[in-house]
């Protein structure tokens, strides 16, 4: 794509950027900014040099299409690359510096401090604060005082103002956080929760190796870039929330090493296999069974046939899959009132391990079939006739001919479709999500995985559903195992369509 | 005689055939008639008969946001879910997607197929791998960015329609390569005459090529957005209030919440959110199939 030179050049130029992000990895930024650099960084480089080479005509061309595709596409794909090195998950979304500073802000009750009651008032552009227990009664500005002296004037009268109910007292509580209210005393009271104000402590101080002191018990919390959190020197203790670190290949290893996984990963594997497989042959078969039967040139209402078969195809994916989730209904769905209605037991359709199953790929071979059934017709009426009347003329029966003549012909030219149509399922996410949910669940799961769970929805569930807390480390490295297999069966394909070679 | 009775055994194999049609053809188009049916079904429930007792435009009205006297009740109901609001902003979402989508690959899809540059074919194969990489997981990356995004644009953020429109421009690849076959088709004739006569290189772009390709164009952009319409993943994620949601999204809330209750609303919705989608489906399905199998049958 490029010229050497130009290639050092942006690779120097990514390595660059890597290190600066690193390097604010150590700052307190999150991973929103983090990866913002990342964007930029690339949107940079990109510009400059499509638009300071002068031989660059096409890529001038390619850049709107590659940019959008640069950011949305290719920088989430490094990301979770990154992800699946973490440990990101539930009670590890922060930094180890925002955990710092929210361990930092934490305040805690002087052991002989009073609470002191206070109610909250807002007038045109000010608040009024009223302590009755201590006679105060002050005017403050909310964004620019940070100290306010408690004293009565008698000049104010609460009436004039609104009072703030404990909601409203709720919505502005950080703000009242940063004010310090100051007694008659030099008392210094700070904002204790809705309607109390009392003396507070810092609760943890830091010092100069970064380590958190607890200033109530002197216990001294290291961090632990392992496990992401602040440990106590017995390692007894861990203060929560952890924050995220790189964990290596723990969540690679855990997929391969670690039994409970491992036993539902490879559980949803072999269903994956058999999901993909299956419903590509069911509807493969099916429409090549109905494309061969309607193509008859006797038939006068083939179009009509043909344009209903193809109503299944038509209709949105998810809206076909959510009417059979109603009508497989256990106790109120059409199927089994009908079945009932017949004297027979209802089914458990979704609930059962094997008929969730059957019911996934029974619903995908009604929404695939009508795909297969138009290319394989399409096939078929690139057939010329003469090749049947030379069969006929042989003698070849009507097995015989479709052996050796039509499937042949048939798969040459549907080959690299079937491995799309492959891909697809793999990877067919509303097929079992919006039908299942993956459930049943196997039982003993310590991952959130039922018996129809496919890779990609069980990636889903463990990044976005996690009863037990979401994990984006496992669910990053998973998905990123998907992204291998598809992209070989992709490969695989291209090579077979030989589109390449059609271009050169 | 024997003539007549041959004649009469064709003619029976072909009543039987065309009846086998009818009655798979039947059996595939059940639950389609059975939605149909529900939706206009008073008892509307998830168990309801294939063949209603009496009609009622009841769950019509209640999707369409219309109040209604409810039969059982004789009271007066209007829904409170905006099905129809979620429509619209799915249609909204699609139209504007299609269009950027077409800006963006047109260019790209130009390029690829007029420039001769060193590794040409192996961006394509690259550009196409790296899009199959599964967006669920793109996901957590997708919403960091946005939240990023938001706060400096603020149409742009999580649980916004710019937003998610933003992460759909990245799926261009397919579309460049659907448009680059198209261009490839055009002889590079036509536009090597109009360089003669002085034409600056997006010239005969603009002027020449684009204004032959307006049949692919329409089939890319309608099949971005039957794709963009139908899907369930993106916005479900990012998308998180209510009067937001895209009709997959509040569809799928709408009756997961309740199966057994909204039935017969849900079946009404099915049929509007199906019946756009279907229509166009029907007018560019013959171009979508031999899209699609052009590489393979070439091979």
């Amino acid at each position: 794509m490029m010229n050497k030179p130009v290639h050092l050049f942006l690779v120097s130029l990514l390595i660059v950027f890597g290190a600066l992000t690193t390097y604010f990895q150590t700052y307190n930024l999150d991973l929103g900014y983090q990866l913002m650099i990342y964007v930029a960084g690339f949107i940079t480089i990109a510009t400059g040099f499509i638009f300071f080479r002068k031989d660059t005509v096409h890529f001038k061309f390619m850049y709107p299409g590659l940019l959008t595709f640069l950011i949305f596409m290719v920088i989430p794909i490094f990301f979770s690359l990154y992800v699946s090195f973490t440990n990101l998950s539930t009670g590890h979304f922060l930094s180890e510096n925002q955990v710092k500073s929210l361990m930092l802000e934490e305040r805690h009750l002087v052991d002989d401090s009073k609470v002191v009651t206070f109610k909250l008032y807002k007038g045109v552009d000010n608040y009024l604060i009223s302590t009755p227990t201590l006679d105060g009664l002050s005017l403050f500005n909310i964004d620019n005082d940070t100290e306010v002296n408690l004293v009565s004037s008698k000049d104010l009268n609460e009436n004039d103002f609104k009072e703030l109910s404990t909601k409203e007292i709720f919505s502005i509580r950080e703000k009242l956080r940063n004010i310090s209210f100051l007694t008659r005393d030099d008392i210094k009271l700070s904002y204790y929760r809705v309607s109390k104000l009392a003396q507070l402590n810092p609760t943890f101080v830091t010092n100069s190796k970064g380590e958190l002191i607890n200033t109530k018990t002197s216990q001294v919390f290291t961090p632990n870039s392992e496990t992401g959190y602040f440990t106590s020197s017995d390692g007894k203790t861990k203060l929560a929330p952890g924050y995220y670190v790189n964990v290596g290949l723990k969540n690679f290893y855990s997929i391969f090493k670690n039994e409970t996984i491992k036993s539902s990963f490879l559980k949803v594997c072999l269903w994956t296999l058999i999901w993909g497989v299956s419903s590509v042959f069911l509807s493969f078969s099916a429409g090549m069974f109905l494309a061969i039967f309607l193509n008859d040139k006797n038939l006068k209402l083939k179009p009509v046939y043909r344009s209903l078969l193809i109503i299944p195809y038509s209709i949105p994916f998810f809206i076909s899959v959510l009417i059979f989730k109603g009508m497989l209904n256990k106790d109120f769905g059409i199927i089994n009132e009908f079945i009932s209605s017949m004297g027979f037991e209802k089914v458990s359709w979704l609930g059962d391990p094997i008929m969730a199953k059957v019911s996934a790929l029974l619903v995908n071979l009604w929404l695939g079939f009508p795909y297969m059934f138009l290319l394989i017709t399409g096939i078929l009426q690139s057939i010329p006739a003469s090749v049947y009347d030379a069969a006929k003329l042989d003698g070849a029966g009507v097995w015989r001919t479709f052996k050796s003549i039509t499937l042949p012909l048939i798969m040459s030219s549907i080959a690299p479709l079937l491995i799309g149509s492959f891909a697809f399922n793999l990877n067919n996410f509303v097929g079992i999500y919006l039908l299942t949910g993956g459930g049943p669940p196997i039982p003993g799961a310590v991952t959130p995985v039922g018996e129809t769970d496919i890779l990609i929805s069980y990636t889903y569930r463990l990044a976005f559903e996690g009863a037990g807390g979401q994990d984006f480390g496992l669910a990053s490295t998973i998905s990123l195992f998907i992204f291998l297999i598809i992209s070989i069966l992709t490969l695989i394909n291209f090579r077979l369509s030989n589109m390449t070679k059609e271009e050169a | 005689m024997s003539d007549s009775f041959e004649n009469q055994k064709y003619m029976m194999k072909r009543l039987a055939k065309n009846l086998a049609i009818i009655s798979l053809i039947f059996i595939v188009l059940l639950p389609v008639m059975y939605i149909v049916s529900i939706s206009v079904n008073p008892t509307g429930s998830i168990g309801s008969k294939m063949i209603p007792d009496s009609l009622t435009l009841n769950h019509w009205y209640y999707i369409l946001g219309i109040p209604y006297t409810d039969t059982h009740t004789g009271q007066v109901v209007k829904s409170s879910f905006p099905i129809l609001k979620w429509f619209f902003n799915s249609i909204k979402i699609s139209m504007i997607t299609s269009i950027l989508m077409l800006a963006l690959s047109t260019t790209s899809a130009y390029a690829l197929s007029r420039f001769k540059f060193k590794g040409r074919n192996t961006s394509i194969l690259a550009l196409m791998i790296i899009q199959m990489f599964p967006n669920i997981m793109a996901m957590v990356a997708f919403y960091l960015m946005l939240d990023f995004l938001g706060k400096i644009v603020p149409g742009l953020g999580t649980d916004s329609h710019g937003g998610l429109i933003l992460v759909y421009l990245g799926g261009t690849p397919f579309n460049i390569w659907l448009i680059k076959g198209y261009f490839d088709s055009i002889p590079k004739s036509i536009e090597e005459s109009a360089r003669l006569d002085g034409c600056s290189r997006f010239q005969t772009f603009y002027k020449i090529i684009l204004p032959l390709s307006t049949p692919i164009l329409a089939v890319v952009g309608l099949l971005t957005f039957i794709n963009t319409f139908s899907d369930f993943i993106l916005p479900s994620i990012l998308l998180k209030s209510q009067d937001n949601f895209t009709f997959a999204v509040g569809i799928q809330i709408f009756i997961s919440e309740s199966f057994s209750s909204r039935w017969g609303q849900f079946a009404a919705a099915c049929i509007l959110g199906a019946l756009p989608i279907s229509v166009i489906f029907f007018s560019i399905h013959k171009y979508i199939i031999s899209g699609l199998s052009a590489g393979a049958s070439k091979g």
